[in-house]
């Protein structure tokens, strides 16, 4: 090849290194380039949606609708902070608007606020009415969680124990204890009562936790 | 001994203790929850061991859901989607 044919491919290259960098950086807001998003982070934005709506198409959708969005409100971007923290709290809009949405289809039921799953935890025929009974006493957990997420049984473990869980209770659970919303803001978003969500949360914990101790702390052998 | 167990069967049970602990992590207790709580945990080992438990699983929830998204590579959107959205994204660009 000669020189004069090599040399637009080059210049090409360079320009997607400075492209690159520009999209990383958190200044340039004037590099902003849409059409990079789905290569430097649309499998990132795409697994974030999938591990709290855990459907394909519906993610593929939602980061679709997220770019689009961007593009829209790219005079808004002012690098405050980075393309792929902005793109994500974008995301995490539209997948709160789908939660309202699927709320209004499918509000809370009264199995989802059924707590008598448990009651044989402390089921006492002697004076102690209510305490833990003996044979369902929470034993400590003689790992940190940290130990535990290294092996990947335990991650095989840990999913199937999500999995197990009601899908509303799921999806508030982690709006809690993933994403960081308050009582309130849940409450707010999902036209839930604060007595249900207590309720709901409740037996998630509990729920989630029986199903560790049972699959991977006290497993036999 | 007798007079440790009037006081203990006065106060709330397990039952009541743990669903506590969990109401803990998402509101402020009031200051008779909060005296009932620590009293029962200053002498329950399994609701104090449930407390921790409970802790674990948020530990474990949140580096377990972030580190799948970071790092999880068998979980991506498919070529055909990809281009897709990337048609779609070219569309909406104000022409150059």
């Amino acid at each position: 090849m000669t020189h004069e044919e090599r040399a637009p491919f080059i210049l090409m290259e360079e320009e997607n290194e400075i492209r690159k960098k520009a999209a990383a950086s958190p200044i340039t807001s004037i590099f902003v380039d849409p059409a990079i998003w789905i290569d430097e982070h649309g499998d990132f934005l795409f697994r974030f949606a999938m591990m709290r709506v855990h459907d394909q198409s519906v993610s593929e959708d939602l980061v679709q609708e997220t770019l689009l969005s961007a593009i829209q409100s790219m005079a808004a971007y002012r690098g405050q902070s980075s393309v792929r923290t902005w793109l994500t709290s974008i995301l995490k809009n539209k997948i709160c608007d789908l939660y309202r949405k699927r709320n209004l289809l499918c509000p809370i039921a009264e199995e989802d606020l059924e707590l008598r799953a448990f009651d044989h935890f402390f089921e006492r025929d002697d004076q102690w009415t209510n305490h833990w009974n003996n044979k369902f006493k929470p034993i400590e957990f003689n790992e940190t969680p940290e130990m535990s997420l290294e092996r990947g049984e335990f991650r095989a473990v840990l999913n199937s124990c999500i999995a197990a869980l009601p899908k509303r209770a799921s999806m508030v659970f982690q709006l809690r204890e993933v994403d960081g919303y308050s009582g309130e803001e849940i409450c707010d978003m999902l036209g839930l009562a604060s007595n249900n969500f207590w309720v709901v949360m409740h037996r998630a914990r509990m729920q989630l936790r029986t199903c560790l101790e049972l699959k991977w702390f006290r497993k036999p052998g | 001994m007798r007079f440790n167990r009037i006081v203990w069967k006065s106060l709330p049970p397990c039952k009541t203790i743990v669903a506590l602990i969990s109401a803990a992590r998402d509101r402020k207790l009031t200051v008779r929850e909060t005296i009932i709580l620590k009293l029962h945990l200053a002498s329950c080992v399994p609701c104090v061991n449930y407390l921790d438990q409970i802790e674990f699983v948020h530990q474990v929830m949140h580096h377990h859901i972030e580190q799948a998204i970071e790092n999880d590579q068998s979980i991506t959107m498919s070529d055909g989607a990809k281009q897709r959205i990337r048609n779609q994204l070219k569309a909406a660009l104000p022409p150059e």
